[in-house]
């Protein structure tokens, strides 16, 4: 069975990786290869990244409050791209409406604080778009 | 099927990558009709030695000269979980600006030696595609990580001031393979007196080159002028001395051992195992069960195409 592989970056001026370091860290924990990118990225770098490494899923983590643009930003370029195989998600502080706003835009899932990794992982298995 | 035009999109370039990561050994076979004959440069040295940041450095300069650079990033792979955290990408950041790169991180997937089953097939896709300068950064474990010299044209071992002392520097292993020895972090510690133990020890190679020093402060770009003219003088060395030949049939005899290889580790990590070990506990000679190994791994390998 292939390795399933999955970008972790964050988007814009947010500095605040903790959450996706341990995230990096406890999905390398479920079998993953995980890509991390660090902090500061545009959606160009996102995107150009998730090309590169041939990933099966996107994962953005945002604390800053502006998820609802980069989300955009991302879906826009991977469309573009024709990453439509390709799984969208994120975790940070989203608040319910724009949860809701987002999934209609295209985002595949939000995970919010108090999220477990065992239901992130799952998640991922069960929802990839590519074969195995 | 692969033809010239599979070079052209960095997508259809990726999936071809993961389609070699995952055993398709026709994709490997395939892509070897296309090599350019790009320059392979490794890059080894301790964890937090520099590695990547030295590489985004030279790759700068290189890509504003007009090369085409490919990167592969090679981290360890957990020996319990089987996944992995690729970080090599943090440090190169600032490589997104240019078109003209291609940066893949791979996880070693359980293979020792600091490179990857397949990082052999994955330097003959980026020479394909038209990388004209290829680094390979090794996972940076340590004193026997000497793979890459199989793979590369030029070997660059890094090294930092503040560790080890000279006992180090005579050991076997990592400081015989270097074409290019950089003492990086050089503001942080004694590094003039490490480059007198290596000038002591680094004597000409087999094949007349003699191991350049150089100092440097990858961060703050110092050093980095002087590595590139290092690195150009040695890849003149390798064309006129003819070691361009020599390195790729090194280098496709390493693929070969590696695909095999490949095969043995997973039988021999497989619980098939279990049951030769009862028979050699229980008395049976060795000669045969090794042999029946071996044949186990040609049968298992006929039944699955790639395994």
């Amino acid at each position: 069975m292939r390795k399933i592989r999955i970008l972790i970056a964050k988007p814009g001026l947010d500095g605040h990786d903790r959450g996706a370091k341990v995230l990096a860290r406890s999905l390398m924990d479920e079998g993953f290869e995980v890509i991390y990118t660090g902090i500061h990225q545009t959606a160009e770098d996102i995107v150009r990244t998730a090309i590169e490494e041939d990933v099966d899923v996107i994962g953005l983590s945002i604390l800053s409050g502006a998820h609802m643009y980069h989300f955009r930003r991302v879906l826009e370029l991977m469309k573009e791209n024709n990453l439509s195989d390709v799984l969208l998600i994120g975790g940070g502080i989203v608040p319910e409406e724009d949860k809701n706003m987002l999934i209609k835009m295209g985002v595949d899932a939000i995970f919010n604080p108090g999220t477990s990794i065992s239901e992130i992982s799952s998640f991922i298995r069960n929802n990839l778009r590519r074969k195995l | 099927m692969i033809d010239k035009n599979s070079f052209k999109d960095k997508r259809e370039i990726a999936r071809m990558m993961s389609r070699i990561e995952n055993g398709d050994e026709t994709v490997s076979s395939e892509v070897l009709k296309y090599l350019k004959g790009a320059r392979v440069i490794g890059i080894t040295g301790v964890p937090g030695s520099g590695k990547s940041t030295l590489i985004t450095k030279i790759s700068t300069k290189m890509l504003q000269s007009g090369h085409r650079v490919g990167i592969l990033g090679i981290d360890p792979s957990s020996p319990f979980s089987g996944g992995a955290v690729l970080g090599d990408r943090v440090r190169m950041k600032e490589l997104n600006k240019f078109e003209n790169v291609f940066i893949r991180s791979i996880s070693t997937r359980g293979k020792i030696g600091g490179l990857s089953y397949y990082t052999t097939d994955l330097v003959n896709v980026l020479d394909a595609a038209g990388y004209d300068t290829i680094f390979i950064e090794t996972v940076g474990t340590g004193q026997d990580e000497i793979d890459v010299f199989n793979i590369a044209h030029t070997v660059m071992v890094l090294q930092v001031p503040t560790l080890g002392d000279e006992i180090q520097v005579i050991k076997a292993g990592q400081l015989e393979i270097g074409d290019i020895y950089v003492v990086n972090k050089a503001d942080q510690g004694p590094a003039d007196e490490k480059i007198k133990e290596l000038e002591l020890i680094l004597k000409k190679r087999e094949n007349g080159w003699q191991p350049k020093i150089i100092k440097s402060v990858a961060v703050r770009n110092i050093g980095i002028d002087e590595i590139i003219e290092a690195i150009d003088e040695h890849w003149l060395f390798v064309k006129s001395h003819s070691i361009t030949e020599k390195k790729m049939s090194t280098r496709i005899k390493y693929m070969l051992k590696q695909h095999a290889l490949e095969k043995l580790d997973k039988i021999m990590e497989s619980e098939v195992i279990d049951s030769y070990a009862m028979d050699v506990l229980n008395g049976k000679n060795m000669v045969d069960v090794v042999k029946e190994i071996i044949m186990k791994v040609g049968a298992e390998y006929g039944k699955g195409g790639s395994v």
